[in-house]
């Protein structure tokens, strides 16, 4: 399908295409409350639940007031309802600025301010200097005389420097008047999302060019949200608009996040499921059989001898309605609430500031902070995440003296300084290269202060630190480049230019001194692109080791060298330039070729070295999350040279012969797969030896990697721990997330730019950096940071937290909800399986919303381990990555603890409360009251740390209990008239209460203080040390072992898992420390929220082999 | 202790005006110098404990003194209390009388339903009983049922309290079905297979061939009678057709003061269950026998329950019931051999907390087992 656009046309395609209105929002007033109900009731526990509401309103089945479902149900669906509608409103808020912004158009003729939401497609649109392009357009006019006009590309792809645009032929050389009557016709293809490729065709109408077809490619677009630099303005036809932009094709809605651990909760809400699908069977059957055998015979029940059809259905529906309490309402409101507050620690954590921006970290998406504590794989971009993305000329050295070594700042180096101010010719002519042999643009702003434009951070840099030394280039007009030198203006008539290319990784430019009409050849580059062309006799040994020094800090360096042209070679060789410029057949090798035969006999005049400042502890940061078990990969556009050396720099690999950097290569797919296989192999045999083994490949052969040798590349990285690559589209660094995330890792994807927005969304968790190249990252990102070094924070301690303190909520809100489940259970088998609630509707309502939610829900402040601690030994988050504290083990420890709670509160209520006090009432309440006190006694003793708030809540909650029970007792209408009064004063309910919780508390102390001290796990260990004091310092003192070892130390534990990732779990109490998340063949899986396709050939298990 | 609450304070009223509680220097610079902004976005997060998650905590763990104490404690506590209350129970005289079986002549001893449905039968029995130890006032006599479902479903369900406290509400028989209604459909007060099963067995004691005074004054809850039960509600249409329960209510006594139905209506939780029939405010002494005459009405025989006389003394803990003392004797015991069990591991086998070596990272958390 094509389109065809009529420029310039008011009326043939307004109907056809969309206008410019963009719209990213779900619902609209009137389909809201539809649309959203329908969403929450395709979540199965919101049809659960509301199917136990609807049956609870037959009051034959019934065993309490349906008011205390419908209640909770209600309130969980209007907070769901009211959350999506705000953030929908905020949806529609930001998209109202966008369509509501005001641009030129062209309409009849004239130029008008309209909306941004009215462009049609075919409409030219005028932009100036620094506007935000409204719709994909196709360049018509540009302020530039050659047709050039600038544009920033950051919010698409995240690349910050300028961009040129060109106007296709046919518009060349039309003047400003008659671009607003321009007319004719676009042929262009449907919109598709690909920012690379623009094929199409124009035909303009006479009287303007007659009937040439002018082909048109992505050169000539300027695409929606790029904005328009260093020029004065810009005009074209817009030819994709609203939606359907190639921005808005490829923006897609990101899919809602689950965590692994909401995963695993539903998991085991299932488990609770088929386990009271169990228990309503057996219960109804049996319930059934004592009817139609016992029920008859007791006359004072007076059964009727012929029911109603459903007769039989009626007690397996009432327990179904006893039991629907085993699966808590309650926990997705508690999930929801603790979550929020995760995510508010997030934002409040005052050494999550970064102080030089002052912004404060932000959790956008609430809801995944658990994940956070069990990331197995941090995929990071390069520049802008661990670096600074902020080049700074820092060293350099001329003729063989260093400057910038004592203090790391050349611009401060008094020597240099002085060497400036005495006019050292070297110097000079050294300054002089780093501020013309460059492509940059310097203008002058309103204040007088120059600006320089530049496509190279690194050329930019150069320039600056060249003003710094008083070599300011302030003017460039046509080919004459104007210098001001100690207030000496020089000029300098630029001959030719010889393009920077990867291949030839040098730049250099033919020019004309004006002062003295010599002509110079001034080239800058790579070490190897320079070194081996110098004049014969120099020596370059003084400039090798420079480079080694610099590289060795991390620092880019590039060589500067010189040479006077006569003007005979000159004129000969601009001639074959020339030629070679103008030829068809492999223009770009002939160029070089040529160029070539001018840079040589260079004199080499020093090297500079350029710091693309690492942010602040990233490498403690990399090394501390490595020690943590997560695997590092970064995914960069940059060079493959400058990834590894920022690799290096940062701890990301390691030099030989500690680490071993194996590369993928290959220009077909040949190649490629010859490589991939060799380095598979090497990863193979390496895997035992205490040795960083990382791979680094390039975006060329990951293509193939990718397309063609899925199975081979996802074994590797399963294999590798560490894996650069370079040259990577945005495309790719999702692709790559996906592998990973289909081999079951948890991915942890952290960018600062537009090119890492899909691989952000595409993560499980995206983390943004909100730096220099825009907010786009940290926008579409679950969290956004203010610099790298916080992620280590953001994981260690608010992910592990979060982990943990959800681990214990969840498997708490089952604990309470099972015991009270039991406990009615066991009193429907003395009550003739009739299905009587032992509860009055007051309690089983009051039971999960205030009784127990309440103490539980400060849970959220527990520390187990002090924030310290962590930090020191992250290697503790493995209890988190592994799922040790949420497992079908540890929840098959809090269902016996359940269980054995229930049968301690049911046997001695029941005897206790026998023969004469045998009264329903006050049964009921001696039972609550146990479940109560047990309750806050588990509280308390799963708590690691008490603050005031703690005790408030699981103390006040006790006494809270008396109150409220002590309220209810005051009212005559209510069925506890009196009964909580007469119970605190009998001596029985007293003892009775104690018995029942040290009856239930001691094993689990014993148990616990056992474990404790007897079979501690890293984490009790830790915590001895920490409370104890003393010994933690120590411990701190045997942790710098050689880092490889620690490394081994990892994966050695790891590695033994096979053994224990078996479905046979260990029927713990809690917390049991050798179960894992994974669980190859559960039963209970059948309504696991997610499916994953994880390889069926890579087993996990090999994954840190 | 007063600096943790005004902190604590702080941190939920952020927003209100800022009170600077007097702090030491140290928390003086932690805190913002300007008064909170009501904002709720500022850029900056302001300064709490609570939300730098740092209230201050008490952070205790499980070392062996703290446990071992803990034990040692419930164990000396719990022994003594179950003593006592294994004492106070042994204290209570009781005596059990079952008559179910006894009342029935062997003429009827194989088709007893028949013989209790029989309007015309002699339900009369006697028994006796000699006292074999001595029994102090107030003597409580109750009826003991095994085997009743009183909290089966339909049963509990089968009630009306407004009707039973309100007169106006007497046509208020909701979830009284089968009993609400006569066949007439006049409403049924009090409405409810409770209320018609009421038990109607009755007993006349003699000492010595001195008959003794049972008084039935205030064997049920006064609250009950006050509360629940209306003193202008009077039963109406009560077992009149069809089917006859158990019990028929005078219509000229309030419900408020037919307590033995009161009595009935507070349902037993239990299958077996007692409920108070009376009370002998005369001591009984040792070798008085007491011959007791049996209305033996309440057919039991159906669903095979048992009926029991049961007279028994009280003490502060109730009737007689060990259980409460035995259950104290086992967790205090089970507490105290707990606490040797692990004083003895602490001398054998003494592990330091927190021991580093146990750290090393090349261990297998799994292996430790």
């Amino acid at each position: 399908m094509k389109r065809y656009v009529y420029i310039n046309d008011d009326e043939s395609s307004h109907d056809l295409y969309c206008d410019n209105r963009i719209s990213n929002r779900k619902y609209t007033v009137l389909n809201f409350i539809p649309k959203n109900l329908w969403e929450q009731f395709s979540r199965f526990m919101n049809q659960y639940f509301l199917l136990i509401a609807c049956l609870q309103l037959w009051s034959l089945i019934t065993p309490v007031n349906p008011a205390s479902t419908w209640g909770p149900l209600i309130f969980i669906f209007a907070v769901s309802a009211t959350k999506e509608a705000w953030d929908d409103y905020h949806r529609y808020l930001s998209d109202k600025k966008a369509n509501e912004k005001e641009v030129w158009v062209v309409k009849n003729g004239i130029k008008k301010l309209i909306q941004a939401q009215d462009i049609h497609v075919g409409n030219i649109v005028w932009l100036r200097e620094n506007d935000e392009v409204p719709c994909d357009l196709v360049l018509i006019g540009s302020s530039d005389p050659q047709g050039l006009c600038y544009i920033e590309t950051a919010a698409m792809d995240g690349e910050t420097d300028l961009k040129t645009r060109v106007i296709p032929s046919a518009c060349m050389g039309i003047d400003v008047e008659l671009l607003h009557k321009i007319k004719g016709v676009i042929e262009c293809p449907t919109p598709d999302k690909d920012i690379r490729r623009f094929d199409a065709n124009m035909r303009l109408f006479p009287p303007f060019i007659d009937n040439d077809i002018c082909p048109l490619t992505i050169k000539n677009t300027v695409l929606q949200s790029c904005y328009l630099r260093n020029t004065e303005w810009a005009c074209g036809v817009a030819v994709y608009t609203g939606n359907e932009t190639k921005l808005g094709m490829s923006r897609g809605i990101p899919e809602p996040k689950l965590t692994a651990m909401d995963a695993m909760i539903d998991k085991l809400t299932g488990a609770i499921f088929v386990f009271q699908i169990v228990v309503v069977m057996v219960l109804g059957i049996a319930g059934n059989v004592w009817k139609d055998t016992e029920a008859k015979k007791q006359w004072y029940v007076l059964y009727p001898d012929k029911g109603p059809w459903y007769e039989l259905l009626i007690i397996p529906l009432r327990f179904e309605l006893l039991c629907s309490i085993m699966i808590p309402i309650s926990i997705k409101v508690s999930l929801d609430l603790v979550k929020g507050l995760y995510a508010k620690f997030i934002d409040w954590d005052d050494q999550m500031v970064d102080l030089e921006t002052s912004t404060p970290s932000n959790a956008t998406n609430t809801a995944i902070s658990e994940d956070l504590g069990q990331v197995e794989y941090i995929l990071t971009d390069k520049t802008g995440t661990l670096t600074e993305n902020k080049m700074i000329f820092r060293r350099c050295c001329i003729s063989g003296i260093f400057y910038g070594n004592e203090n790391g700042d050349a611009l401060k180096d008094v020597e240099l300084l002085h060497a400036v101010s005495s006019g050292s010719p070297d110097v000079v002519q050294f300054l002089t290269i780093m501020a013309i042999c460059n492509t940059v643009i310097p203008t002058q702003s309103k204040t007088g202060d120059i600006l320089y434009k530049a496509q190279s951070q690194d050329e930019d840099a150069l320039v600056q630190a060249a003003a710094r030394l008083h070599m300011v280039f302030f003017n460039k007009s046509g080919n004459i480049l104007e210098v001001k030198f100690n207030n000496l203006i020089l000029q300098y008539e630029v001959l030719e230019t010889l393009e920077f290319t990867s291949d030839r990784k040098r730049m250099s430019l033919v020019l004309k001194d004006c002062q003295n009409g010599k002509i110079l050849l001034l080239s800058k580059g790579a070490d190897e692109a320079i070194l081996p062309y110098a004049r014969t006799g120099q020596q370059t040994r003084n400039f090798v080791e420079a480079v080694e020094q610099y590289a060795h800090l991390g620092l880019r360096t590039l060589c500067l060298a010189w040479r006077e042209l006569r003007e005979d070679e000159y004129r000969e060789w601009s001639l074959m330039f020339k030629e070679a410029n103008s030829t068809l057949v492999d223009r770009e090798w002939r160029v070089a070729e040529v160029c070539q035969r001018i840079e040589h006999n260079l004199e080499v005049l020093g090297v500079t070295a350029i710091e693309d400042r690492l942010q602040d502890g990233v490498p403690e940061t990399i090394e501390t999350l490595r020690k943590a078990g997560i695997n590092f990969w970064m995914l960069t556009g940059d060079k493959q040279n400058t990834a590894i050396q920022i690799a290096l720099s940062c701890n990301f690999i390691s030099p030989e012969p500690k680490g071993q950097l194996l590369s993928i290569d290959g220009k077909t797919e040949d190649e490629v797969r010859r490589s991939l296989e060799r380095v598979l192999l090497t990863m193979r045999i390496t895997t035992s030896e205490p040795k960083d083994v990382a791979f680094v490949i390039d975006g060329w052969a990951l293509d193939f990697a990718l397309n063609h040798y899925r199975k081979a590349f996802t074994e590797l990285a399963i294999l590798s721990r560490t894996a650069i690559c370079c040259r990577v589209t945005p495309s790719q660094k999702a692709q790559l997330v996906q592998i990973l995330k289909s081999c079951d890792y948890r991915t942890l994807a952290i960018g600062d730019g537009g090119n890492d927005v899909r691989m952000i969304q595409q993560a499980d968790i995206g983390v943004g950096i909100s730096g220099r190249e825009g907010l786009q990252a940290a926008r579409a990102a679950d969290y956004s940071i203010g610099k790298f070094r916080f992620l280590k924070r953001l994981i260690l301690v608010h992910g592990r937290y979060s982990y943990n303190r959800t681990a214990f909520l969840s498997q708490y809100s089952f604990y309470k909800s099972l015991l009270i489940c039991f406990i009615q259970i066991f009193f429907s088998f003395i009550s003739g399986v009739s299905g009587t609630s032992l509860f009055n509707s007051v309690s089983l309502m009051a039971y999960n919303v205030f009784y127990t939610s309440v103490p539980v829900l400060v849970s959220v402040l527990d520390k187990d381990l002090s924030e310290e601690t962590v930090i020191q030994h992250p290697q503790i988050l493995f209890y988190c990555q592994a799922g040790r504290l949420l497992n079908p083990s540890t929840f098959a420890g809090w269902f016996g603890r359940s269980l054995f709670h229930a049968i301690v509160v049911f046997l001695i209520s029941i005897h206790a409360y026998a023969y004469d006090k045998s009264e329903m009432e006050e049964v009921s309440m001696v039972a609550l009251s146990g479940c109560i006190w047990l309750q806050a006694f588990v509280v308390a003793m799963e708590t690691n740390s008490f603050t005031i708030l703690q005790h408030l809540a699981i103390w006040g909650n006790l006494a809270g209990f008396y109150a409220i029970n002590w309220i209810f007792s005051a009212l005559p209408a209510s069925g506890m008239y009196t009964i909580m009064f007469r119970l605190c004063r009998q001596p029985s309910y007293w003892i009775s209460i104690f018995l029942m919780t040290a009856a239930g508390m001691t094993p689990i102390l014993a148990i616990k203080y056992f474990r404790f001290t007897y079979r501690p796990s890293k984490i009790n260990t830790l915590q001895q040390a920490e409370r104890l004091g003393g010994p933690i310092v120590s411990l701190g003192t045997i942790e710098p072992q050689p880092r490889p070892l620690i490394e081994k130390d990892v994966s050695t534990l790891s590695i033994t898992q096979p053994k224990i990732r078996n479905p046979v779990y260990e029927p713990l109490l809690s917390d049991s420390p050798n179960a894992t998340r994974r669980s190859a063949g559960t039963p209970f899986d059948f309504f696991q929220s997610q499916s994953r396709s994880s390889l069926p050939n890579y087993s996990r298990n090999c994954k840190d082999n | 202790m007063i600096v943790r609450l005004s902190e604590f304070d702080n941190c939920f009223y952020v927003g209100r005006e800022h009170k600077s509680p007097p702090l030491t220097n140290k928390m003086m610079e932690m805190e913002p110098q300007s008064a909170p902004t009501p904002k709720k976005h500022s850029k900056k997060p302001k300064y709490s404990k609570f939300s730098q998650q740092e209230l201050p905590a008490w952070k205790p763990i499980l070392t062996p003194g703290w446990v071992i104490a803990t034990f040692t404690v419930v164990g000396i506590v719990f022994i003594p209390v179950g003593l006592a209350s294994l004492f106070s129970s042994e204290s209570v005289e009781e005596a059990s009388i079952r008559y179910d079986d006894q009342c029935l002549t062997e003429m009827h001893s194989e088709n007893a339903v028949e013989f209790i449905q029989n309007g015309l039968t002699n339900k009369t029995c006697t028994t006796s009983w000699i006292v074999e130890r001595r029994m102090q006032a107030p003597i409580f006599i109750y009826y003991q049922l095994d085997n009743y479902y009183q909290n089966h479903r339909r049963y509990v369900k089968s009630r009306n309290d407004k009707q039973l406290m309100n007169p106006a509400s007497e046509g208020d028989t909701t979830n009284c079905y089968p009993q609400d209604k006569t066949n007439d459909s006049m409403p049924i007060v009090p409405c409810g297979l409770m209320a018609w099963s009421l038990f109607n067995d009755t007993y006349r004691f003699s000492v010595n061939t001195n008959s003794l005074a049972v008084n039935k004054k205030d064997i049920s809850w006064g609250s009950d009678r006050s509360s629940k039960f209306g003193s202008k509600v009077y039963p109406k249409n009560f077992q009149v057709g069809g089917v006859v329960g158990g019990a028929k209510l005078d219509e000229n006594i309030p419900l408020s003061q037919q307590e033995d139905l009161i009595v009935w209506m507070r349902t037993a939780a239990l299958p077996s269950f007692r409920k108070l029939y009376g009370k002998i405010e005369t001591n009984l002494e040792v070798n008085d026998e007491v011959e007791i005459v049996i209305e033996n009405n309440y057919n039991t025989y159906e669903f095979g329950g048992k009926k029991r006389l049961i007279l028994s003394t009280s003490t502060w803990i109730g009737g007689k019931n060990p259980f409460l003392g035995m259950a104290y004797l086992f967790v205090g015991g089970v507490s105290l051999v707990c606490a040797i069990v692990f004083i003895l591991l602490y001398v054998i086998k003494p592990r330091p907390l927190g021991d580093p070596s146990y750290l090393s990272w090349n261990k297998n958390p799994g292996l430790l087992k």
